[in-house]
Parts: C-alpha cells; sequence; structure tokens
C-alpha cells in the first residue's frame, strides 16, 4: 500500500485529501505544517507527499526544498497545493524541486488523476 | 466518486471559527502598538485559509470577503501602509460579519447576506495609514469553481489542464529520477508500515451525543457494580476469596474507567478565556478607559457542559470589573497607578474543584456606600458587619452602587443572578477587596454536573441526598441546643453561632404524626455564605454517585436538584441545599409569624 503524507495547516483540507486518498486505497498519514511534514517525512517511508504552499512554522516550497536535500527523497514525487497558478509559482515551484502542483479548490476526481499518474 | 460533503463541513466551520477568533486576538494585538512582522503574515494566513475552505464548498461571498482581507494584510507584511485603530475596528468588525455569516452557513442558509456584501466593500476600499491611495488592484478571488459545483456536474470540472500541472523539464535535484519510476523498495514499504503507530493522528473528532451516550453507559455500570458489591460483596469476603478478589478488581476497573470516561468531557478553560479579550478591547473602548487582560491557567480542564454554563456569569463579572472596577485613565493617573488598568483571570484546580478568579487592580469597593445603600434597601446593613459580609451585600438581588446606570453593566440585575447560576451549578461565589486597590471575584465550581460526592441521609423511610461540598460538620444536639423563638425559625446553638434549623421532613413533605423515628441528627450545610442546620434522621455514609436529570421527564422540582440510583438499586432524591434552605428558613420563620 502506497503511503502519502498530507500536509496541509487547514484542517478541512486535510480531512478532505485523507478521505479521498484513503477511499482509493492509499494510506495517508498527516502534518499539519512545513516543519512537522519535514518531521513525519524523517520518521517514516512516504511515497508521496503532498503539500500546501502558505503554512505557519514552514511553507510548502521550503519543505520541498529541505526533502530535496534528504537522500530518501531525492526522487520522491512531492506535489504543491496552492491557490494560484501563476507562472511565478510555477517557476518557484520547480526551482524548490516539486514535482507537479495542484490548485486548490480541486475536485476529488483532479486529485485522484494527478496521483495516480505521478505514482504511476 | 460521490463524496457527501456535509462530512468535511463542520470540520470547516469549526476551523473557520478558530480562525476567526485568532483574528481577533491578533487584530487586538495590532493596537497595543507592537509593530510585528509575524503578527500581520499570520492575519494573512488565517484570511488565506478561511478563503481557500469557502472556495472548496461555494461559499462565495466569504472567499470574496476574506480574499479583501488577504489583499488587505498582504500590503501591510509587505510594508505598504501600517495598521492603527481604524484598521483594528475593520478587522473586529468583518469578524463579527464573517461568523453572523457563518452561522446562516450552518444554519442551510445559502443566500446573498448583505452584510457580506458591505463587509466586502469595506475591507476593499480601506486604506492604511501610509497606504498608496489607488487601490493595488484586487485579484478576482480563485474560488469560482467549487467543489460543490464539481460533485454536482460531473461531466464538466475545473479543465484539467489547469487544474494541475507536472514539471516537464525536471528540476535540477530531483532531475534522474523525476518521471515516476517508484516501485516501492522492498523493505520500504514495511518499514512504512511498521512506523505507521507511531505517525497516527494524535486526535479524532467525536460528536458530543457519542460521548454522552458513554458517560450514561458507564454510569449504568457504576450502578450495577454497586448494586453487585452490596449484595454479594461481604457474602464472599467471608465465603469466596476468589469472588472477593475479583469483585475489587471490578470495582477498580469500574472506578477506572468512569474516570477515563469523565475526563473524555473535560475542555481546557482555553475556551472560555478566548471569548474575553475581545470583550474587554470592546467594553473598554466603549468606556473609554484602558484595560488589558491577562489570562492563567488555560489548560485547566472543566466539563464541557460547565464550560458553556459559565460563560454567562463570568461575561458578567468582567463587564462589572471594567465598569465599575477599573477607573477611568485621569482617576488613575492621579492616584498614582498606571494608566492601563489589569483585569487578570485565572483558571486552577483545588481539590475537586475548579477555582476561576477574576481581579481587578481598580478603585475596590466601598463599604460606607455599600452600606449605606443596603440600608436604603432596608436589608439591615451596619457597621459592625465585617468586609467579607458587606461585600456578600452585593450579591443580593437589586443591589447596585452604580452612581449611573450604564448600558455596559446594566442596572444591578448582575450580580445576583451571577451567583444563582453558580449556586445552581454546585458552585460558589465569593468577594474580597481592598478599597484603592481593586477587588476579586473568585468562582469555585466541581469539576464536573456528572457525578457528585454526596452524603446519604435518611428520613423517615426515604434516603436522600446531600452534596458533600456544602456539608460543614454533623452532630446530635441536646436537648437544650434547639431554641424556639415567636416569629422566627427554630435555632440551634452551634458552639456559640445560632444556625436556623430546617427539618427535612418539611422539605419533603412527610406526612404528619409519621412513626415514632430516632432522635435527629443535626447537619450544618453552608452554601451562598449562609448556614443552616438540616434536621435528618440519620446519616448513612458518603458515596461517589452517578447524577441522573430529573428535567426530561418531570418538571423541574423546587428543593430537588437531580436524582440517584444508590447500591441497592433504590432511586434517591438529591437535595437542592441552596433552594431548600433560602425556602425553608423563610419559611420557617412565616410559618412562625402565623
Amino acid at each position: 500500500m502506497k503511503t502519502i503524507l498530507a500536509v496541509d495547516d487547514s484542517a478541512t483540507m486535510r480531512e478532505m485529501v485523507t478521505f479521498v486518498l484513503e477511499s482509493a486505497g492509499y494510506r495517508v498519514i498527516e502534518a499539519e505544517d512545513g516543519a512537522q511534514g519535514l518531521d513525519r517525512a524523517t520518521s517514516t517511508s512516504v511515497d508521496l507527499v503532498i503539500t500546501d504552499q502558505n503554512m505557519p512554522n514552514m511553507d510548502g516550497l521550503t519543505l520541498v526544498k529541505s526533502l530535496r536535500e534528504m537522500r530518501d527523497y531525492k526522487s520522491v514525487p512531492i506535489l504543491l497545493l496552492t491557490t494560484e497558478s501563476s507562472d511565478s509559482m510555477k517557476s518557484q515551484g520547480r526551482a524548490a524541486g516539486a514535482t507537479g502542483w495542484l490548485v486548490k479548490p480541486f475536485d476529488p476526481a483532479t486529485l485522484l488523476e494527478v496521483v495516480q499518474k505521478v505514482l504511476r | 466518486m460521490p463524496i457527501d460533503l456535509n462530512r468535511f463541513i463542520a470540520t470547516f466551520f469549526d476551523e473557520a471559527q478558530e480562525h476567526l477568533e485568532s483574528i481577533e486576538e491578533m487584530a487586538m494585538a495590532l493596537d497595543s502598538g507592537r509593530d510585528d512582522p509575524e503578527l500581520l503574515n499570520s492575519i494573512f494566513r488565517a484570511a488565506h485559509s478561511i478563503k481557500g475552505g469557502s472556495g472548496t464548498f461555494g461559499f462565495t461571498q466569504l472567499a470574496e470577503a476574506t480574499h479583501e482581507m488577504e489583499t488587505l494584510f498582504d500590503g501591510l507584511r509587505k510594508g505598504r501602509g501600517r495598521a492603527d485603530a481604524s484598521t483594528v475596528r475593520l478587522l473586529l468588525d468583518a469578524c463579527d460579519a464573517f461568523k453572523g455569516h457563518l452561522a446562516r452557513l450552518k444554519a442551510g442558509e445559502r443566500g446573498v447576506d448583505e452584510a457580506m456584501d458591505a463587509t466586502r466593500a469595506a475591507l476593499a476600499g480601506y486604506r492604511c495609514v501610509g497606504m498608496a491611495p489607488p487601490a493595488p488592484v484586487a485579484e478576482k478571488a480563485p474560488a469560482e469553481e467549487s467543489f460543490f459545483a464539481a460533485v454536482e456536474r460531473p461531466a464538466a470540472p475545473l479543465p484539467a489542464a489547469e487544474a494541475y500541472g507536472l514539471f516537464e523539464a525536471p528540476a535540477a535535484p530531483a532531475a534522474p529520477e523525476k518521471f515516476g519510476f517508484f516501485e516501492p523498495v522492498p523493505g520500504v514499504a514495511g518499514a512504512a508500515e511498521a512506523s505507521r503507530a507511531r505517525s497516527e493522528q494524535s486526535s479524532i473528532r467525536v460528536s458530543v451525543e457519542k460521548i454522552d451516550r458513554i458517560v450514561n453507559l458507564v454510569g449504568e455500570l457504576v450502578i450495577a457494580q454497586a448494586m453487585m458489591q452490596q449484595s454479594v460483596g461481604t457474602l464472599a469476603e467471608e465465603h469466596d476469596e476468589n469472588l472477593s478478589h475479583s469483585l475489587a478488581t471490578l470495582d477498580r476497573n469500574t472506578r477506572d474507567l468512569q474516570q477515563a470516561v469523565m475526563s473524555i468531557r473535560m475542555m481546557p478553560m482555553e475556551f472560555v478565556f478566548s471569548r474575553f479579550p475581545r470583550l474587554v478591547y470592546d467594553v473598554s473602548t466603549k468606556l473609554g478607559k484602558k484595560v488589558q487582560l491577562r489570562t492563567l491557567g488555560h489548560e485547566t480542564e472543566l466539563d464541557k457542559e460547565l464550560i458553556e454554563l459559565l460563560i454567562d456569569p463570568l461575561t458578567h463579572v468582567v463587564r462589572n470589573a471594567i465598569d465599575h472596577g477599573i477607573e477611568p485613565p485621569d482617576e488613575r493617573r492621579a492616584a498614582g497607578k498606571p494608566e492601563q488598568g489589569t483585569i487578570a483571570m485565572r483558571a486552577t484546580h483545588r481539590g475537586g474543584s475548579v477555582i476561576i478568579e477574576v481581579t481587578d487592580d481598580g478603585r475596590g469597593l466601598d463599604r460606607e456606600r455599600i452600606i449605606a445603600k443596603a440600608r436604603e434597601l432596608g436589608m439591615g446593613a451596619d457597621e459592625s458587619m465585617t468586609d467579607e459580609q458587606v461585600w456578600t451585600l452585593i450579591f443580593e438581588a437589586g443591589f447596585s452602587t452604580a452612581k449611573e446606570v450604564t448600558d455596559v453593566s446594566g442596572r444591578g440585575v448582575g450580580m445576583d443572578v451571577v451567583r444563582r447560576n453558580i449556586t445552581s451549578l454546585g458552585g460558589n461565589v465569593f468577594v474580597s477587596s481592598v478599597k484603592g486597590e481593586g477587588t476579586t471575584i473568585t468562582i469555585q465550581l466541581p469539576l464536573t454536573l456528572a457525578v457528585l460526592d454526596g452524603m446519604i441521609v435518611c428520613v423517615g423511610e426515604e434516603q436522600y441526598i446531600v452534596p458533600l461540598e456544602f456539608v460543614a460538620e454533623a452532630f446530635k444536639p441536646g436537648p437544650g441546643d434547639i431554641r424556639t423563638i415567636v416569629n422566627q425559625p427554630s435555632l440551634v446553638a452551634v458552639r456559640g453561632e445560632q444556625l436556623p434549623i430546617v427539618r427535612l421532613e418539611d422539605v419533603v413533605q412527610l406526612p404528619p404524626g409519621a412513626p415514632d423515628r430516632p432522635q435527629p441528627l443535626c447537619l450544618v450545610v453552608e452554601v451562598d455564605n449562609r448556614r443552616a442546620a438540616l434536621l435528618v434522621d440519620s446519616l448513612i455514609g458518603q458515596q461517589q454517585l452517578v447524577v441522573k436529570s430529573l428535567d426530561s421527564n418531570l418538571h423541574a422540582v423546587p428543593g430537588v436538584a437531580g436524582a440517584t440510583i444508590l447500591g441497592d438499586g433504590r432511586v434517591a432524591l438529591i437535595l437542592d441545599v441552596s433552594a431548600v434552605t433560602r425556602t425553608y428558613t423563610a419559611r420557617g420563620m412565616a410559618k412562625a409569624a402565623a
């Protein structure tokens, strides 16, 4: 079973992402901000990270950069959840090492589609 | 994929409410002159979070208004302009509108909320000190396509190409492995599985109804256990060591289980305290006073039910402290005090009680004025009374020494209601005060309303429960101790003090001429700073009891606070000591007068 780490400071978003992914048969672990996400990713092996951008303690881009510096996370896909899909966001995400981005709000089908695509 | 949105909406409402509360709190900190970039960031983030959730659920008005708030604070955190008192007002008013709107949404109203339009316009049109006059072009809230819409019209969700994207050109560090070959390495998945326990979520949400059902069931279990103990306990002790041992284990486990279940209902005082910064801000601004609020003991836990019932009385006490306690700035300066007054709220556990103190550093209670006022009201007060006795007068109905009635503290209906509310919860209120230095109101409450330590007493054939916290002592009066005076309730002398007697048989209306009964016992009870002697036939003992409410089945019965089931399966009524002493000492007087 693939394990997905969902990082978001919003409990609503975490709950939704978790529900959608668990319903599709994934195992989901949650973190409330970047720092906790890094912590979880360190203590657990994760197959995919989905992270919000705007969070207290550590934002999504910093989390992506920090994960990419870890040996175990060089190649693990990381999706950035964002409310905007501007070019500057994209170039920042790419530079940080994210695998892709997903615009909020999203519908469950889109989330599953992108997750399946990167986990294939 | 069919998804029931209600599953997440409740979480969103809770979360939005929490964010609004934290925005309020941070807004008030803005006004304290602290120039803290993290504060601006946090407000930005909170607005952003609400916006995100609102968009998801299709709450467009909320998404748009919070978008304006986000834009404003994005400007502020980037140094475009400076927040001042008007910004605080704007934010607080906006939070009020958002809360009202959330309440409508919760109630299922999806129509246009005009208050929200006004709030959005106010936020969009607001210019801070130092902010460039031309409005920074507000971006359109990106929350047009809602989750609702996506679910309802599965054929036309967001165009997939725009909803997400994968970076085609590999980013540097992820370069070689970028294309998604993620066959789980054997062992890695195992490791992930193994560490599952460690990384489980630390909390879950459970409905209050479910918890209350468990509390009730455990209550029944406790009763069943007590009944079993009573029926076979002695037998087992004498004849069957194994059974006796099992009974003891069952007893211990039942008790532990009960405690564990009760702890689920406990909530931190944080839930109460978090309401007060806003109240203090609003009331003090209105009265032109400067007041800072300090709260201590946020983690102190209290039964959820009590938490809810505590808010009203505490609100009264705090309003009063600002209105009557804290002096206006010039008066404080003249008295050599800092212009800004302080109100401290503090919650601690002491034994089986929670103590909540509200202390102000204001002018203190005015002994002379209280005595004069009490006389005016015909309450019988004189100079020989101790301070403590004088302070107690402020809890009497109709008492208010404020020179003029303000719309903040009202007409002196406050403190008597506070005391009545608190005693009806099985608690007590005390006041201490030093002129010129301030006043402390202390509220003492039981930890929970669901279990109670009670003294089982007997009158005639029946057993009744007196909550142990009200019992001061018990003794057998001698023949000469009880005195009957014309036009007064009977009195009994307890170490020189004359206490009014309340006959429990009158309270429970035992038929006259009941069979010969043992010489009565006196139970000295103390409630609302009033002592009385409750006359009963005998004491059975102390026991922890599970409280059953009568209200759901019967009307409120005067003098009865609830019922419980005793170890032998009999139902016993729990006395409302406050009401009993109030009613029957007065009735004693009326009876004697008749």
